[in-house]
């Protein structure tokens, strides 16, 4: 095996080849030109003496691949340098899809952006049915085109309005709508998923084939009737000088078939047009603020906290509660009496049914969700004595919730309390 | 006599009337909401208890073993066990009786046992003819054997379906339904209609002065539903539920000629209830409240047909080995499955002939005064969601002794299939 830092390559005895992705000196794997050159030389190996199916997977616990390297971005000098990026990654995919013998990536946990567009460039996509399997091409959201056949490829499995969809608001599916769109061929649980990948490339199936109405959709006389309506939505939110990445994937998915590469320079859509504008930059700014963000909730005790007690079940109140328990937090509501409660409770169950949809998940949200009420006066007697109690709760955590945010308790800095008054 | 269990605290649904068709909870739904809301309060964490015990009589298909699915659901985590037991009517009773075995000999220290059941969720089944046909259509292969297995239909068939709960509420053994084996109790001790709704009238006027005096929110966790409901109060009581109304009723169970009406027998209703049993050492060792200890438990049977005497055969015994007389309990709980059958219990305790031939006594046990039974009313006007009934009169009767000062207090249950259950308690630690 050839000296590779992020990949790795393997073969069993039925003369599968394992591809692992594991990027060095990184907790997530992201793709740079680092990993585009060990996978072109990994793919040259096995063209040497070819697999009977290459499978790719991740090496790392919490997911497939993220995307491109952002840094790569905000360090570009020169619109060439932009282009060779594109290049580098359109090359290397359709390398990957050109190989003579089946392919396939198996895809647990997110798969963003240019991991997306790898898993499109294989024959064959297996997604793990869990709820952190997430397929995405979220670029739009910085300002940027999957330039690397995203634009290309995802519309011949899912048919052009789906994959547009995706496209331009970067919207991420899960494992089962995958499966459900035609981008995933099989979606199925951790305990099956070698046996699956295996199993697929040792008898592979013939090719998924858009059924024929979708398939109208990639016709070269109907694609611009589509692109019309889509640019109607994008024009409802966005105008063109504001934000043009959106229109520019209209563009080339219409006018070149997905190929950043083919716009001329001169065009709107190119690549070198979309890095004039300061927008992908600031929308890269605010990506990495966000991250930024999510890594101090990560650090922060309070997120291992197990227990929420939120005082006042207005809108505010209400609905960072049922955000708590959504994220699996358990969670008591608490308001002055059970009338002010029921809307809350309402909206929750919204919520959970919209975001969970498995009637399950959804079930063990609102079980974790308990509203409260303070006046129910028999029963405040004995809640008063359990306040005088020492908390038992025997978590890591620093706050209390559950005896020292009682009503009338002196309120704690962490409690959320929502303010009534402010809500006009 | 074995050690004493200590009940640390308990917590109810609302009873809800099944308005002919399924309520808006499952029986797991009632259990969850009203036991998390109980863990809540508790100096220890859902995961300290070392079991919880489930008495259901119907749990849904998708729920067999409820007492684990509840446990789940509630946060006990997955390493407490969750169990469920059945003894129709007294399941939850039953539930109570297993923590304490469980307890005492001390497999256990910390037990939630309670009871539920949502009998508006009662399931329509399909007729021995109907499953048949659908077995002979399932094995139909060609298209002909499918359109032959159909035209062999039989509508009536298909569209008449067997009422779930009407099967729960015969007697198997003799083909009675409840409601007639409380004839039978009303003809043995010759208890007029007007005796039992004037029976029924009092439950209801009993509900309806403790709810106005707050006595149930002790023990009540509202509910809500996913449509903005809430449910905080027992919903089958009734204020025209008078002498004079009742009487208008016809008799359900033995049609035209009967004494039995749907007004003077209990509600069918969806409900739960949980109480916290503890022993001495997790007293100690969670510094918990005492609301009461349960001295002792007894269970008996008899003749299926005259199911509705069971508390006398349960509670007699338990009388006796305690050196009690009915006027040394404070304050009783018998389970209103029907008016006919709680003055049943009273007319044979009176009765000399009853007690030496049914119970080996010498003569009449006495007469229980009704001032002290079931002071807050009963099932005719809250509502029986069987599973429940039996911890709900337990839990009820130690919030009466704590209310009055009363010191023992006896609760008991006639159980479908000719049993009867009672459980001694007293209020406080000592």
């Amino acid at each position: 095996m050839s000296a590779m830092t992020h990949w790795t390559l393997e073969r069993d005895n039925d003369g599968i080849a394992w591809l692992v992705f594991d990027k060095a000196g990184s907790s997530t794997n992201t793709i740079s030109a680092e990993v585009f050159n060990e996978l072109h030389a990994a793919l040259g190996e096995l063209a040497a003496s070819p697999p009977k199916g290459l499978v790719i997977r991740s090496g790392k616990e919490n997911g497939f691949i993220a995307g491109a390297d952002i840094d790569q971005f905000t360090q570009l000098k020169t619109v060439d340098d932009a282009i060779a990026l594109v290049k580098r990654g359109w090359d290397a995919f359709n390398e990957l899809a050109a190989t003579p013998y089946p392919t396939l990536a198996l895809i647990r946990g997110f798969c963003l952006g240019g991991g997306l567009e790898l898993a499109l460039a294989c024959r064959y996509r297996v997604v793990v049915d869990e709820p952190g399997t997430r397929l995405g091409l979220p670029e739009v959201m910085l300002g940027i085109v999957p330039g690397w056949g995203g634009m290309k490829r995802l519309p011949r499995v899912a048919g052009a309005p789906a994959a547009l969809d995706m496209l331009l608001t970067g919207r991420t599916i899960d494992a089962r709508r995958a499966k459900k769109m035609g981008v995933a061929d099989e979606c199925v649980p951790p305990r099956i998923m070698m046996n699956t990948a295996k199993g697929m490339l040792l008898a592979p199936p013939p090719a998924r084939t858009l059924p024929f109405p979708l398939s109208l959709t990639l016709h070269p006389w109907v694609r611009p009737i589509i692109a019309a309506q889509a640019r109607k939505a994008v024009a409802a939110r966005a105008r063109r000088e504001h934000y043009p990445a959106p229109y520019a994937i209209l563009d080339i998915w219409v006018k070149h078939d997905g190929d950043a590469l083919a716009v001329p320079a001169s065009d709107p859509s190119s690549i070198a047009k979309l890095l004039s504008t300061p927008t992908a930059l600031n929308l890269i700014r605010v990506f990495k603020l966000q991250e930024r963000l999510k890594s101090f909730g990560r650090e922060d005790s309070a997120t291992a906290a197990a227990h929420v007690h939120v005082v006042g079940a207005g809108t505010m109140g209400g609905d960072i509660a049922a955000w708590c328990a959504l994220r699996g937090l358990s969670v008591t509501l608490q308001d002055q009496n059970a009338e002010r409660l029921k809307p809350a409770m309402q909206r929750a169950a919204k919520l959970f049914a919209d975001r969970l949809k498995d009637p399950r998940r959804t079930r063990d949200a609102l079980d974790r969700l308990l509203p409260e009420t303070a006046s129910r006066a028999p029963m405040s007697s004995s809640r008063r004595s359990s306040r005088t109690w020492k908390p038992s709760r025997s978590s890591s955590l620093t706050w209390k919730p559950r005896q020292s945010l009682r009503p009338c308790s002196r309120p704690t800095p962490r409690a959320f309390h929502s303010s009534r008054s402010r809500r006009r | 006599m074995a050690q004493p269990v200590f009940v640390v605290d308990g917590a109810r649904t609302p009873f809800l009337k099944a308005r002919n068709k399924p309520g808006p909870f499952a029986a797991s739904d009632l259990a969850v909401q009203a036991g998390r809301a109980l863990l809540l309060r508790q100096r220890f964490e859902p995961t300290d208890l070392d079991e919880v015990i489930l008495g259901c009589a119907s749990p849904s298909p998708d729920e067999v073993n409820i007492g684990r699915v509840v446990a789940l659901r509630m946060g006990c985590g997955k390493k407490v066990p969750g169990w469920t037991v059945m003894r129709n009517c007294a399941s939850g009773m039953q539930a109570l009786d297993s923590a304490i075995a469980n307890i005492r000999g001390e497999r256990s220290h910390l037990v939630l046992a309670g009871g539920v059941d949502a009998l508006s969720r009662a399931p329509l089944l399909y007729s021995e003819k109907m499953v048949l046909w659908f077995a002979d259509f399932a094995g139909a292969k060609s298209i002909g054997a499918k359109a032959a297995a159909l035209l062999k239909l039989n509508p009536a068939a298909a569209l008449t379906p067997i009422i779930g709960i009407m099967k729960g509420l015969t007697d198997p053994m003799v083909g009675l339904l409840m409601g007639q084996t409380a004839e039978n109790v009303a003809f043995r001790f010759g208890i007029t209609r007007c005796e039992m709704d004037e029976f029924s009238a009092r439950s209801h006027q009993r509900v309806l002065a403790a709810q106005k005096e707050g006595r149930f929110a002790r023990e009540i966790e509202p509910l809500f539903d996913n449509k903005g409901n809430l449910y905080d109060a027992d919903d089958g009581v009734r204020e025209d539920s008078t002498v004079e109304n009742l009487a208008k009723l016809k008799p359900f169970f033995d049609r035209k000629y009967g004494n039995v009406t749907a007004g003077n027998s209990s509600q069918i209703t969806d409900g739960a209830a949980w109480l916290v049993l503890a022993s001495e050492a997790a007293l100690d060792k969670y510094q918990l409240p005492v609301l009461g200890r349960i001295l002792d438990s007894e269970w008996a049977g008899l003749d299926p047909a005259q199911m509705g005497l069971g508390p006398v055969h349960a509670a007699t015994p338990l009388l006796r080995r305690h050196g009690l007389k009915l006027d040394e309990i404070d304050t009783w709980e018998i389970n209103e499955a029907f008016a006919a059958q709680v003055l049943g219990c009273l007319r044979a305790w009176a009765s000399d002939d009853y007690c030496r031939s049914e119970l080996g006594l010498d003569g009449a046990l006495g007469k229980l005064d009704e001032s002290k039974l079931n002071v807050d009313g009963g099932a005719i006007a809250l509502g029986h969601p069987v599973g429940a009934s039996g911890a709900r009169i337990v839990l009820h009767i130690l919030n009466v002794l704590k209310r009055t000062g009363g010191r023992r207090g006896l609760a008991a249950i006639c159980i479908g299939g000719g049993l009867g259950g009672a459980m001694l308690v007293e209020a406080g630690r000592a």
